[in-house]
């Protein structure tokens, strides 16, 4: 049996569109994340949502969900507006502080809310060396009294006031 | 005859052009969706939502912990698996009809095909080009493991395919722009470069060469021993030295066969054998 090319392209697009619309009708054709992240597979913390599988498209108001920080406190620590909070999302940040971040090699991006969301909510999180947080976030904490003496001196490190 | 040719050849070009035409558009579409334009009719999606490779990448972490890899959607992994389906009837079709950056690596090269004439596609000595070809598999076995270890995307940082439709985004690192430059620069020298040397996603369709039911098979008997085939092979396979093509390199492009380059019906063709219709 011989598969000449005109048959060959029929059925690559065939193949491809008819398994996508089949998919589709069956639920399992999504392109976009379901806003549930991972929860923390085994030890003390087993069956916690994990702040490390937050995603740059994630809105404040899907940690608030998920993770049950406040959409006020998120705005606070990262000096995002109210009014725009519910819908900020993470990746947003880059392009909020581009400006303000000038030295090389500091981050305050998603991994930055993983990193705060981790602290509020008091699960171990390591974030990359070049996260950084902003101060705001960090009077957030500490009026919590979520963080040990180990974090205080970290974050001395790895935070930026960007009020100024 | 000629005409014959001329529509063989078309139908895979017409498949190629609507398929990249297709992504490019869904970029804009969702590129213009962030600024609040809608086009419509038009999936928004991600052109991580759309690539199967984002799929291959996932499965070891899909696997232990249930999640995919950040960026990848379900529908890499829907794609991943039509395209393994596709890869286990007719081999690496995939990359010879569907993959866009195969495509323009292939458009672009018809211009290096026209400057160096038979030099084109034969720069790289033939005994470096058989090791080299291996390289795509170190690729694949690099973004395999860094991903399961890192649960990241990290091939993203060096992907051409993705530079290619977002080349204006802040997303796209300098070192994916390069690759980009660097393959699609190379292609007017040698045909498909990424594919034959780098490409991860294609070193793994690649195997299905070796199992696929429909195969390109050369009949001996009739077979008038001119080597057309193996000229007009873009990865410079030697089809006339075999009976069954199993090398991990063919995209099943058809252009060895007697519907394009073979002058001699019915002895080369993609067939299934023992089967009669």
């Amino acid at each position: 049996m011989r598969i000449r090319a005109n048959v060959l392209g029929i059925l690559v697009v065939i193949v491809i569109f008819g398994g996508i619309a089949m998919t589709s009708v069956i639920g399992l054709w999504n392109t976009t994340n379901t806003k549930v992240p991972a929860q923390i597979s085994s030890g003390k913390y087993a069956g916690v949502s994990d702040p490390a599988d937050i995603r740059g498209s994630y809105s404040f108001t899907d940690i608030n969900r998920n993770f049950d920080v406040s959409i006020e406190d998120l705005a606070a620590a990262f000096g995002v507006e109210e009014s725009i909070a519910p819908g900020f999302k993470c990746k947003d940040l880059e392009a909020l502080y581009a400006g303000m971040v000038e030295e090389e090699g500091i981050e305050i991006g998603t991994d930055a809310v993983r990193f705060f969301v981790a602290l509020y909510i008091e699960i171990p999180y390591t974030p990359a060396e070049s996260t950084f947080i902003p101060t705001s976030a960090v009077e957030i904490l500490k009026e919590k009294g979520v963080l040990d003496d180990e974090q205080l001196t970290y974050l001395e490190s790895h935070s930026l006031d960007l009020s100024k | 005859m000629v005409a014959k040719k001329s529509s063989a050849r078309k139908i895979r070009l017409v498949v190629q052009i609507f398929i990249f035409a297709l992504i490019a558009l869904i970029t804009l579409s969702k590129t213009l969706e962030e600024t609040g334009i809608i086009i419509p009719f038009l999936s928004t999606a991600s052109l991580h939502a759309l690539c199967p490779f984002g799929g291959v990448v996932s499965l070891y972490q899909y696997i232990t912990t249930g999640t995919l890899v950040q960026k990848v959607h379900e529908s890499s992994l829907v794609l991943m698996y039509i395209v393994i389906l596709l890869t286990l009837a007719f081999g690496g079709v995939f990359c010879g009809w569907v993959c866009p950056l195969g495509s323009i690596q292939e458009w672009i090269g018809k211009i290096g095909r026209k400057i160096f004439k038979r030099k084109y596609n034969n720069f790289v000595p033939a005994g470096i080009d058989k090791y080299l070809r291996y390289l795509r598999y170190g690729v694949l076995a690099w973004v395999i493991y860094a991903t399961a270890v890192t649960g990241k995307l990290i091939f993203v940082d060096v992907d051409p395919y993705f530079a290619l439709f977002n080349f204006w985004s802040s997303e796209v690192a300098v070192a994916a722009l390069v690759i980009l430059g660097l393959t699609l620069v190379g292609a007017i020298f040698v045909e498909r470069p990424w594919c034959k040397y780098f490409c991860p996603y294609g070193a793994f369709l690649g195997l299905g060469n070796l199992i696929r039911v429909f195969k390109i098979r050369r009949n001996n008997s009739t077979c008038i021993s001119c080597k057309a085939c193996d000229r007009e092979c873009p990865m410079n396979i030697k089809v006339s030295e075999s009976k069954v093509v199993l090398n991990h390199q063919c995209i099943t492009c058809l252009e060895c066969t007697s519907e394009l380059a073979c002058p001699v019906d019915n002895t080369v063709n993609l067939s299934v054998k023992g089967v009669k219709m």
